[in-house]
């Protein structure tokens, strides 16, 4: 698409963005949500992003994916707007995680690792979403457009722009971290208490 | 703690949660979900997947984000509509920096066609219109000049919002901070006028056309403006042709055009961009006058009409 000359153009540019962007606006809201988790900062990330897409739109090429394409905006936002500040809390925890998830692969299952599905289901919201909160930001951008978004693994890879091997191990790790973190709530409730003394 | 039971790869049942497993992966899953501990680990992981959403559902978008958006989408439509970034990568220097240079120069022109006695106006209250019937070439560049120039700032203040009243004082300060002079008494509708210029400056061909106008205006009003000439002498005026309207008077030398428009209490001067400003005054005495007035027959016919 040839940036626009006339004002017509500009009005049909205008038009054509946000017919693309509409549908899209409540979802592009909500993962920033979950990725940034404050709302204001929410507000603030897909403001940038919705602006930063129209001013670029004019290099988008009719007929390719829009949606992947303005979720990476958003993503590479977040990326670029929050991760530094992560670092310097989360850089011992993200070695740990490494380290884990290379062990993961040959870790052998025993009964005590797996709880009963069930004891998540009492754990409160704020809980739950403290502890997507507390993921690093890599594996909160899969987990959050795998699991609140619904996108396939291939659109998450396009969103993140990473191999979709990538997105799927850290989905794994992502999730392992998620359901450590659950976990630790459902101990501190004493409902993981009873069932590892089964 | 008990014995370990079965060896297996995590991924693949991380995957399965999301339904993302090959043909391959589903049977290999379907042999591990004999093993009833492999089926309580899904279970957990739907359990995570489930409890997530649960916790985080969608939200509206709030009403201030939509208008913060729409404010935003506004402001940038209001931008020249070809920006620095639409340069050609490789295009010559010279031809990067000429609608730079033209600009400067035709803001010259403008404080020397600025009589220091016009008759001093509080506001301009103006609607503009840059729409044209021909779409610019994408080579197109001087709005470059209108941005380095910080003309840019001027027209998202309130070129683009009718009936919005210029600051005069503001206006020129900036035009005197871009002429590098004092700027003779200014005059809010000859630079009301030029920053309405600005608007067209999309649609100005660099190099070819005249890219500014003087005009003095004598009741601040609505207006509809404006767009340039051509090299071609065609004009692109949005609600005004010169080609029909007998008020507009050309001069023309070697394919340098100022027109003089002139119709009830108005006129408007068009200089070319890429002229000598002392031929700019020259030129401009002829279709004026001296002292800056039209000639005493052609106003005569300009005030039947």
């Amino acid at each position: 698409m040839q940036p626009p000359a006339t004002p017509r153009e500009v009005e049909l540019r205008r038009a054509e963005f946000e017919r693309l962007l509409q549908p899209l606006l409540k979802s592009l809201y909500n993962t920033a949500l979950g990725y940034v988790r404050n709302p204001a900062d929410a507000e603030d990330a897909v403001q940038d992003t919705v602006l930063r897409a129209y001013r670029a739109f004019g290099g988008f090429q009719p007929g390719t994916n829009f949606k992947a394409w303005l979720f990476r905006i958003l993503t590479n936002y977040c990326i670029n707007r929050f991760r530094r500040s992560e670092r310097a809390v989360d850089a011992i925890a993200y070695e740990d995680v490494e380290r884990e998830a290379e062990l993961a692969g040959a870790r052998l299952l025993t009964a005590a690792d797996t709880p009963e599905p069930a004891i998540f289901d009492d754990l409160l919201d704020e809980e739950v979403e403290a502890a997507i909160a507390s993921l690093p930001l890599e594996f909160r951008i899969v987990v959050v457009l795998s699991d609140l978004q619904d996108y396939t693994y291939q659109e998450i890879a396009d969103i993140a722009q990473v191999p979709i091997g990538t997105v799927r191990s850290r989905l794994f790790r992502g999730r392992r971290l998620l359901r450590q973190a659950l976990e630790q709530y459902a101990r501190e409730r004493g409902y993981l208490r009873e069932m590892d003394g089964e | 703690m008990s014995e370990p039971r079965s060896t297996w790869d995590p991924e693949l049942l991380s995957a399965a949660v999301d339904d993302e497993l090959t043909a391959a992966e589903q049977i290999a899953l379907s042999r591990l979900l004999a093993d009833p501990e492999v089926t309580r680990e899904l279970s957990v992981l739907h359990a995570v997947k489930a409890v997530s959403r649960r916790a985080l559902p969608a939200q509206a978008v709030p009403v201030a984000l939509l208008a913060k958006v729409q404010a935003g989408l506004d402001a940038i439509d209001a931008q020249p509509l070809q920006e620095v970034s639409a340069l050609p990568r490789r295009a010559p220097l010279a031809r990067r920096w000429k609608p730079f240079l033209a600009f400067a120069a035709a803001a010259a022109a403008i404080a020397t066609f600025v009589p220091a006695n016009l008759p001093r106006h509080g506001s301009l209250s103006a609607t503009f219109s840059a729409s044209t019937s021909r779409p610019a070439p994408p080579q197109v560049v001087i709005s470059a000049a209108s941005l380095a120039s910080g003309h840019l700032r001027w027209r998202e203040s309130f070129a683009n919002q009718p009936g919005r009243q210029a600051d005069p004082e503001q206006l020129a300060a900036t035009l005197q901070q871009r002429v590098g002079r004092p700027v003779p008494a200014p005059n809010p509708v000859a630079l009301g006028a030029q920053v309405s210029g600005c608007t067209t400056c999309p649609t100005v061909v660099p190099g070819q056309v005249a890219a500014v106008f003087v005009m003095q205006r004598e009741q601040p009003a609505d207006l509809t403006l404006v767009e340039v000439y051509d090299p071609q002498g065609a004009a692109r005026l949005e609600g005004f042709r010169p080609s029909s309207n007998p008020a507009v008077r050309v001069a023309e030398r070697d394919g340098v055009r100022i027109a003089l428009w002139s119709e009830g209490p108005w006129q408007l001067s068009l200089v070319s961009s890429d002229t000598p400003l002392d031929e700019l005054v020259k030129l401009s005495q002829q279709v004026r006058g001296p002292g800056g007035t039209a000639p005493a027959s052609r106003s005569k016919r300009l005030r039947r009409l």
